[in-house]
């Protein structure tokens, strides 16, 4: 295997976390994590710090994620929209549940029914493991704002944790009636 | 700390808080406003709580550079490669040299998808076998490669062809390209890679290392070749492409003193290198 290949190898399964919060469709992010590391590997210049290459990493997911929308004419959802930054709603009014909502197939739900642009926040930062500082700089955006936005991707996310009709099953057993 | 003295923090601080991205004071206020107040470590809990759920969603599905078929380099490098060949074309096309610059753009390309195939195939933890079905395989994917009749044998140099991988660009067009697959006692992986309808490379073998992939190429009429092994010596890999190169030069097997020659430099060769 080489150098390249070696490197890439442990973050495969965080690209393609990353990817399917882009594509929502598991043959598409699978497809992109292919080009991404197939671009990655045959690259000429990478970077050497590990957190510098960690970045470039979803960089390149990402750049290929928006050119493929451009490509097919499908343009995607607002990656890129300022105005999705203002008019947060408070955390009391968002979360009224118990943390025992929170599961993996609820956060699934909630992440599909975010508008992209926090969902992409949530990914970059949670999912891709950027800090903020990469993740402002990948975005272009102010740290501040990284901060703000996730924040706010967060509070509606378990908004939509708390209210939606999908809960995980009691974990205690039936009992039968009398 | 009483909660009255400690500001409250805000959502986007108790979201920072969770992420360690606040500065230490400020890192050690929030963590004084929540210790001291329940309502703010429930949220504190359930960003936690979130945050892991979130991370959690990567390892639902494991990937390893086994699970990717590596696709050629990308539409877009190609689409790069093909508008800086013709930017060239047309600058140096009045110098007369336009052709071979494009020529030479587009064979670069061709080469580092024939690599990057070879690659992934090496990088799998298991290679698999074609098996009993390997005859029919080879049918079907030499199929439209009617100058390419004559599979070249390497068990001189002990390596067995093992496997064969087509690609094509979609589902519903013919093969673009096929990898034979031989396979050594001692690690060797040797990939023989056919391409058709290209302009290159040049006739003639030549040789091609990076680093990573040390190989040779050559075109026999609309046929396009490309031998790539990895770790081998270089002795050996070179005896060894110019006797598949004049093997498909001439629709023969190699001839005996060729077959023998290969066997000596094999035993002399150090095993492969993965």
């Amino acid at each position: 295997m080489s150098r390249a290949s070696r490197r890439i190898e442990p973050y495969l399964s965080r690209l393609y976390g990353y990817a399917l919060s882009l594509t929502e469709n598991p043959q598409d992010a699978m497809d992109l994590v292919q080009e991404c590391a197939a671009r990655a590997i045959a690259a000429g210049r990478v970077p050497d710090d590990e957190s510098a290459y960690r970045a470039w990493l979803f960089r390149i997911l990402r750049n290929r994620f928006i050119d493929d929308c451009r490509r097919s004419r499908h343009a995607p959802e607002a990656l890129d929209d300022p105005e999705a930054d203002d008019g947060a709603a408070t955390w009391q009014e968002t979360w009224h549940g118990e943390s025992a909502l929170i599961s993996s197939i609820t956060v699934k739900m909630g992440l599909k029914r975010l508008p992209q642009i926090q969902r992409d926040i949530i990914a970059l930062v949670d999912i891709a493991g950027l800090s903020y500082a990469e993740a402002a700089a990948l975005l272009k955006i102010p740290e501040g704002t990284v901060m703000s936005r996730l924040s706010r991707a967060r509070r509606i996310l378990l908004g939509y944790i708390a209210t939606d009709n999908v809960h995980p099953f009691p974990m205690t057993k039936k009992q039968k009636s009398p | 700390m009483s909660a009255s003295r400690t500001p409250i923090p805000g959502d986007d601080e108790l979201s920072a808080y969770v992420d360690g991205e606040l500065a230490p004071d400020d890192r050690a206020q929030v963590a004084h406003a929540v210790a001291a107040d329940t309502v703010l470590a429930a949220r504190v809990a359930a960003l936690s709580k979130l945050k892991a759920a979130v991370a959690g969603l990567a390892d639902e599905r494991p990937l390893t550079l086994g699970d990717l078929d590596l696709p050629p380099p990308s539409v877009r490098l190609q689409r790069r490669a093909i508008a800086a060949s013709v930017l060239a074309l047309l600058l140096v096309a009045a110098a007369g040299g336009g052709y071979w610059l494009w020529r030479e753009s587009a064979e670069d390309a061709w080469i580092a998808q024939v690599k990057l195939r070879h690659l992934s195939w090496i990088s799998a933890a298991e290679t698999p076998a074609a098996g009993d079905l390997l005859p029919v395989a080879l049918r079907t994917a030499l199929d439209g490669f009617p100058g390419a009749a004559h599979i070249p044998d390497m068990s001189g140099a002990k390596l067995t062809l093992t496997d064969v991988a087509v690609f094509r660009k979609s589902a519903s067009r013919a093969a673009e390209g096929v990898q034979l697959r031989y396979t050594g006692l001692r690690g060797c992986r040797v990939s023989l890679w056919l391409s058709r309808g290209k302009p290159f490379p040049d006739e003639s073998l030549a040789e091609n290392d990076d680093g990573a992939a040390r190989g040779f190429t050559w075109r026999v009429g609309a046929v396009s070749y490309a031998l790539f092994a990895t770790g081998m010596d270089h002795a050996r890999l070179t005896l060894l492409a110019r006797t598949v190169y004049e093997s498909t030069r001439t629709n023969h097997a190699p001839p005996e003193p060729r077959q023998h020659a290969l066997r000596v430099a094999s035993d002399a060769a150090t095993p492969c290198r993965a």
